[in-house]
Order: C-alpha cells, then structure tokens, then sequence
C-alpha cells in the first residue's frame, strides 16, 4: 500500500511540474507539411546537434490546418508548407520573413504491395473496381491531385478524403483503398508501390520555408530555415525523395 | 422540496462545485461568444451541412439501438453469472470507451476493414465493405458507445431487486417473459439513461470513424467530421455546426433527468 501511494505521489506531482516547466533550453516550434514528417525528423536531429542547447519541437499536420492553426495565433518559429498558397494565408496573419522555396515534391500513383487491382495509368482511377483515397479540398495534395486529373481529364472514382497526406498512405497501405496520388517523397519508407505518372502530366509541389519575424527567436529560427537550405539539409532532403532546387 | 437535504455539502465542497461548473460553461460561452449566428441557419439548410446532420442522426439512432439489442444482454449476463474469466471479459468489452478512438478505428481497420481478419472474407464473399460505406460509420459508433450502455445497465441490474423476478419465475415466467416483465421495468430508468448516453457519444463519435470508414459526403462524412473539415477551410462554418451540435446534445440530455440516473431520491 505505501509503495503504491509513493508511486502516485511521485506521478502527480512530476505531471504538476511538468505542467509548469520553463522553456530551458530555448525551444523552437517548427510547424512542417504532413509531406515531410520523416526528412523533417532528420533535420530536425541534424539541427539540435550542429546547434547546442536547442530543443526543436516538429509540429506536422496538413499544411492548411498549420496555416489555420497559425492564423488562429498558434505559436510558431519556422513554417514549412507544402503549396504557396497556405504559406500566403499564413503570412496575411503574421509576418513571416520572405518564402524560400527549399524542397520539390512530383507526384506519384500509389498501390497496395502487389498492385491488387492492376493500377497502371491515371485512366485507371476512374475504374469502378478501384476505391481511390484522396485528401479534403484545401489540403495542398488534394489541390495538386485536381490539376492532374483535369490535366488528363479523368474523374476518379473518390471514396474518401482524408485529413492529410498520411491519412491517404494509409488507406492504401492498409489496402482500404486501391490508389491514391500522394507525393513521390511518401514512398520513402511506405508499404506502398509506386506507379509512375506520365512526366507531361506530373504536377511539381513547390516547399517555401520561412522563419517567423518579432519574436525573440527569430534568429535562431532563421538558422534553422539556413540548416534546411544547407547542403546537409539538402542532402536530407534528397535522401527522403524531394528534389533540391 | 425546500427543506435541506441531511447531507448538505460543506461551503468549501460548494466553492469547489461551483467552479466545477465554470470549467464546464466556459468553453460553450467561448464557443457561443465566437460564433457566427448568421450561419447557424446556413448550415442546416445547404446540402453538404443537411447531408452531414442526416447522416449523423440516422447512424447514431441505429447505433444506440443496436447497443440496446447486444448491450443489455451482455449487462444482464455479467451482472448475474459468475464464470472464470468474467472480469476480464468486462474488461475487453468496455475498454474502448476509455482507448483513444484512433485505437479503436485502426483495430477495427484490421479486423472488419477490406483487407482485415473477417473483413477480407465479407468482400470475396459477399462484395460487402463497411469501410467507406454508411455501415462502418455504424460499426465505429457502436464500437465506442455500447460500453456507456452496458456499464448503466449492468450497474442498475446489480442493484435491482431480483426477489420480484424470482417470484415471477415461481408463478411460472419464463426467464425472458420476468425479465422483458419484470426487471427491465423496475431499471427503465438506467436503461432510458444508458440510450440516451450511448446516442450521445455515437452522435459525437469522430476519430474511429474517420480512420475505419473514411470522409465521404453522404455516407461517412458525419456532422462530427464535417466539423472538423470547415475547420481548415471556413472557421465560421465550423463553428456553427459546433453550436448546433452542443445545441442537440444539450437538448437530448436535459431530457436525462436526475431520476433516471437511478439514484434514491431521499425527499
């Protein structure tokens, strides 16, 4: 019995000192597309050893509920989105240095391991024995996912929208769904096969990245921003299956 | 009805109840403070909010019915039996109501999803998918609210007087004849309690949902997860259909009143 009530003592009191903890070391909100998850994990284990006493807090879910978040005042040091758009609906509601684009993503057709349903080319999605996942209209891959399809003039048999790129990875991993279109970097590391799209069809995502500015660490959040341009960041970021501008 | 209640809390008891209810009111002021009135009437009437509350209410009312059909026999089982084993099997059939609901969508993704233990089966079999469809909306609110009823009923079955039934019995009743007769009425009161409870978190149910049965509008897209997708794009929008959902479940649990919590009312 007392063994018990020591261990609840000693619980709650570390969860009411953890409730109350300082920020010691400084702590860096990094807000970054669902897309880039694991390379963000790399840069972010990069940047805490070339820069001591910095603890980075990764902060990933689709870019436009960052963008929402932040535009709700979400506190935040460095955003990385997957489209300019949600980058500029960010910027209109606090101030952010200028965008640089860091990263390019294409686009691929993703299948359960073994291709089930014989997904071959973007006509394919139309077919109705093929369930195709996709995310909610201003996720930044719904909207890529849109140009490509009206590019090749095909309506995809949708069954789902997911909250996020990985929500799409899912369903299709877990052979839920029989495709998807997702970014060529969430092959990396994903139960999934890849199908290739047509390059004349194939939609380029273009990553800004950008420190935000009147805040006491907005220096330290532009080394950051200059971590990921870095060739080290770079290097990262090719490693996870982005392309370096 | 004006005298005091024998065991009236102390005054620092009532403080403490007060701001009890402070912390409960003040995130709906927030939320009423906010809100757009102008769009309450927006959302329930154009297509994608009407099709969402739709949705919600007809899969929700099955789900509750459903937990009555399969919850009140398992209450009534584990609260009269005694059999090696019992506990734990209390324990499997409540534990969704206090795992993350994610948990719960993603066990159900294996077992009764398309390519899961059983669900594999339905599709080559049958054709039959609950991911995606209206079915696995069911499913996952089922899954995560039957425990809510199980748990009122086994509780008022515990306490129930079982020398009634047991005269019934003796005049000749069969087991389920006293117990459709007899018992389920002197516990109407908890199993009115344990619907309206397990509607209620059926009606609010999100994160299984979303993970088992998709996001499509019309047969997966409920008022829940429709909330949550304005939230993104229109924060306005998201907000009314908060308001309208804290407006439902408000009304439906007022209609909860204290008596039927089963508690002995000592006036």
């Amino acid at each position: 019995m007392r063994g018990i009530r020591v261990a609840v003592l000693a619980i709650v009191g570390s969860s009411l000192m953890a409730g109350c903890g300082g920020d010691n070391p400084t702590t860096l909100r990094v807000m970054a597309a669902s897309s880039l998850t694991g390379a963000f994990a790399e840069v972010e284990a990069a940047f805490e050893l070339a820069v001591p006493d910095v603890d980075v807090v990764m902060i990933t879910s689709s870019s436009s509920s960052l963008a929402a978040q932040i535009v709700d005042g979400a506190d935040v040091d460095v955003f990385a989105s997957a489209d300019e758009e949600q980058f500029e609906r960010a910027a209109d509601a606090r101030t952010f240095d200028p965008p640089r684009v860091f990263a390019t993503n294409s686009l691929v057709i993703i299948v359960p391991p073994g291709n089930p349903r014989d997904v071959r080319t973007v006509d394919d999605l139309a077919r109705d024995d093929v369930l195709v996942a996709t995310a909610s209209e201003d996720v930044p891959i719904r909207r890529y996912t849109d140009r490509l399809l009206a590019m090749a003039g095909v309506t995809a048999n949708f069954v789902t929208f997911e909250a996020n790129v990985s929500g799409i990875v899912t369903k299709v991993a877990t052979g839920a769904a029989d495709a998807g279109i997702v970014y060529v970097s969430d092959l990396v590391g994903a139960d999934v096969e890849g199908v290739d799209v047509p390059s004349q069809l194939d939609v380029v995502a273009r990553y800004p990245i950008a420190a935000a500015t009147n805040s006491s660490r907005a220096e330290l959040a532009r080394r950051f921003v200059d971590f990921t341009m870095s060739a080290d960041g770079r290097a990262i970021l090719v490693a996870n299956g982005f392309t370096a501008p | 009805m004006n005298r005091r209640h024998p065991d009236r809390p102390p005054r620092a008891a009532r403080w403490l109840a007060a701001v009890t209810v402070v912390f409960f009111c003040l995130p709906f002021v927030g939320l009423l403070w906010k809100t757009p009135w102008s769009r309450l009437l927006d959302v329930v009437t154009d297509e994608s909010g009407r099709r969402a509350l739709w949705l919600s209410m007809r899969t929700s009312v099955l789900a509750a019915l459903l937990s009555v059909v399969f919850g009140v026999p398992l209450a009534w089982v584990l609260a009269t039996s005694r059999f090696r084993g019992r506990n734990l099997i209390r324990a499997l059939c409540l534990i969704s109501m206090v795992l993350p609901p994610v948990v719960g969508g993603i066990s159900l993704l294996f077992s009764l999803g398309r390519t899961g233990l059983i669900g594999r089966w339905l599709d080559d079999w049958f054709g039959f998918r609950f991911t995606f469809s209206s079915w696995g909306v069911v499913v996952a609110q089922v899954f995560v609210a039957m425990p809510f009823l199980v748990l009122t009923v086994e509780g008022a079955l515990r306490q129930a007087d079982t020398r009634l039934a047991e005269a019934a019995r003796t005049l000749g009743a069969t087991p389920w004849y006293a117990f459709r007769r007899v018992t389920i009425p002197s516990i109407s009161g908890a199993l009115i309690a344990g619907t309206v409870l397990a509607w209620a978190r059926a009606f609010g149910e999100f994160g299984a949902t979303i993970t088992f049965a998709g996001n499509y509008p019309g047969t997966t897209r409920t008022l829940s997860i429709e909330t949550y997708v304005a939230l993104e794009s229109d924060p306005g929008r998201s907000m009314a259909l908060s308001v309208l959902m804290v407006g439902i479940s408000f009304v439906v649990l007022v209609t909860l009143r204290d008596r039927w919590l089963g508690a002995e009312r000592s006036s």
